[in-house]
């Protein structure tokens, strides 16, 4: 078994519950959940978006953010944020964009100037 | 059974109610004549197809979705015209340019298209009272035709992308899109709500044949929906009456002194071709073009594009590669900036892909700081430009509109030999080379293309003479004084320019010249 099935293994384990030391890019103390909402800079009512991560996903998603430089974020990790940030509310509330609906109707589709 | 004939007063007999028809049977009763309209679909006003939240018409022989194999690629070819009362202008983008004076005047790659046997010259002045009769939006500075004009609506505000593109294209290069899509409420249509969601205005704002042409012609004229035209019936050099089926399947004769057959660029075509009295020129059903296109995104141009500002769902267009005479490019490309292709919601797929690129261009050497990701992805998110780029299709035999079959309920099904042309990978390769060179440290990818623009162009094309082509300058079908053709099919060749203009001032002209020619013989 590799490493990283070992670490896989090793969060499904743990599934959410505190992790004590600095690993996987949590802080001390810090839930993955936490450490996500910290690394993504979510404030208020946006960190409730991470809860359409299960904490193992979550826990897998604080490890490709916080990975060594040279290796790049995989598709897995891709899918993972595009969970938190695809739709296009979050999206764009997440750019400072002004809010829109995710079910366009009428005079929501384009934001004015 | 004859539902109508000549002795009832029926001068001009109009097939189709889109934009073409309405247009030449609003001239023709403008010259005092009687014109009959035939429709095959049901009459579905704007209210109805909100409710429906479609355009699909009810009746048996109204099935629009024409699906056939391209050659030599895996996707597949998709034709969806609208088979209602106003036609597919229904559910089409908008977007009204001109075709440049080269398109007309030129042959285009390897000489293998054919010259118009029109010029821009004489159809200018069409072009003039076309934008002017269906309400166009535009700004006559900086247009790639030549001559000034005003447009009747002033031109939409550029976005943030658009404004982007001047930086990178030229300013010269960047063309505020002509488009029935108001900037300002407009003889009771709302203004543009920007939804991106045109196939399907969610609030009746786009200029469309139905809230435009038909609320005054429709008491000038006398119309007829549920007909579904089957065959056409000639004698002596002229069509002397075509026959209709209903829903119920019951036939009836029609006769007119003069008929325009304006079924859309497929169905005009597929009547011609089922009809056996018609003569069939070597060129009917063959050289049918549409317009292919491909989609691009620009990641890190150092400038303010944001995607998802704008005032509408298009307001600008890239011209660089329009006219020719950039890049040595072989065929003509006009480049549609798309505000709005990002403001979709998850689930289309190159938006989705997109997200997923500024991501991962946002991780990329990582961050130190908390929120640091955040600023970055929204630094790389407003950085980010989206084109996509219709190419002109070039006219070859072997790509054909043929019948696949005839229902029982009387609809003709076409097969379409299509493939992309032999250029469209170099037409790719050119433009993504082009903004590298622009924009040396951005990222340039290509995401995807189509086969399609929905424009049906070209199977019973205009030409000098019936060995090159199925109708002459006039839209007059060779060997038939009384028959003319009046869609998309007629276009010599199609440039990169959306064809709904060009279309509306043929279907001026031949309004002018019926009554020129003197339809009360």
């Amino acid at each position: 078994m590799s490493a990283t099935m070992d670490r896989r293994t090793l969060l499904k384990l743990l599934g959410g519950s505190v992790v004590s030391v600095g690993v996987f890019g949590c802080r001390v103390g810090e839930r993955p959940e936490e450490a996500l909402a910290r690394l993504l800079g979510l404030e208020g009512e946006q960190v409730a978006w991470l809860t359409d991560l299960t904490p193992e996903e979550q826990a897998e998603l604080v490890e490709q953010l916080t990975g060594p430089e040279d290796e790049p974020v995989t598709e897995r990790g891709l899918d993972l944020a595009a969970k938190i940030l695809g739709r296009r509310s979050r999206l764009f509330a997440f750019v400072s964009y002004p809010g829109v609906a995710d079910a366009r109707s009428v005079c929501d589709g384009l934001v004015r100037e | 059974m004859a539902l109508y004939a000549s002795e009832d007063g029926v001068d001009l007999c109009v097939l189709g109610s889109g934009v073409a028809g309405m247009l030449v049977a609003e001239r023709a009763v403008a010259g005092g004549r009687r014109v009959l309209m035939i429709e095959r679909g049901t009459p579905m006003m704007f209210d109805d197809r909100r409710r429906q939240k479609s355009h699909d018409d009810p009746l048996a022989f109204n099935r629009s979705r024409h699906t056939s194999r391209m050659g030599g690629a895996e996707d597949d070819y998709v034709a969806r015209p609208v088979y209602n009362l106003g036609g597919s202008m229904n559910h089409f983008y908008g977007n009204m340019p001109r075709m440049h004076p080269r398109h007309f005047e030129e042959d285009a790659f390897g000489g293998v298209s054919r010259r118009w046997p029109l010029s821009y010259s004489e159809i200018e002045p069409y072009y003039l009272e076309a934008e002017r009769r269906l309400l166009v939006s535009g700004n006559s500075e900086r247009l790639p035709f030549p001559g000034r004009f005003a447009y009747p609506l002033p031109p939409h505000r550029l976005s943030p992308s658009d404004r982007a593109c001047e930086t990178i294209f030229g300013t010269e290069h960047v063309m505020q899109v002509p488009t029935v899509r108001p900037p300002a409420e407009v003889e009771g249509r709302p203004k543009c709500c920007g939804t991106n969601l045109c196939g399907l205005c969610p609030i009746d704002s786009k200029g469309t044949a139905l809230n435009t042409l038909y609320p005054t012609l429709r008491e000038r004229i006398q119309l007829r929906t549920g007909l579904l035209v089957t065959e056409l019936h000639c004698r002596g050099g002229r069509v002397e009456a075509i026959t209709a089926l209903d829903e119920a399947g019951d036939r009836h004769r029609v006769e007119a002194r003069q008929f325009v057959v304006a079924c859309n660029g497929i169905d005009s075509c597929l009547l011609l071709q089922r009809s056996p009295d018609v003569e069939k020129h070597p060129a009917l059903g063959r050289y049918y073009m549409d317009h292919p296109d491909f989609d691009l995104v620009v990641y890190g141009t150092g400038l303010e594009a944001k995607p998802g500002y704008g005032d509408s769902a298009q307001t600008g267009m890239v011209t660089t590669f329009f006219d020719r005479v950039a890049d040595d490019l072989p065929v003509s490309l006009l480049g549609e900036i798309k505000c709005a292709e990002l403001s979709k919601d998850a689930g289309d797929t190159n938006r989705d892909l997109v997200v997923r690129d500024v991501f991962r261009l946002s991780v990329e050497g990582r961050f130190s700081e908390a929120r640091q990701l955040r600023a970055r992805f929204r630094d790389n998110w407003v950085a980010t430009l989206y084109l996509r780029f219709l190419v002109e299709q070039q006219p070859m035999a072997e790509s054909t509109l043929s019948i696949r079959e005839i229902a029982d309920t009387g609809q003709a099904f076409p097969d379409f030999a299509v493939r992309y042309p032999e250029y469209m990978d170099e037409c790719i390769d050119r433009v993504l080379t082009y903004l590298r060179g622009r924009l040396p440290g951005a990222e340039v990818k290509f995401l995807s293309r189509s086969p399609t623009v929905q424009h049906w162009l070209g199977a019973t094309r205009m030409a000098e003479s019936p060995e090159h082509g199925c109708v002459d300058r006039d839209l007059r079908y060779f060997g038939l004084d009384n028959l003319f053709v009046l869609s998309g099919s007629s276009f010599s060749s199609g440039s990169s320019a959306n064809p709904t203009m060009t279309l509306g001032a043929l279907a001026l002209r031949l309004g002018d010249h019926l009554s020129e020619s003197g339809v009360r013989e």
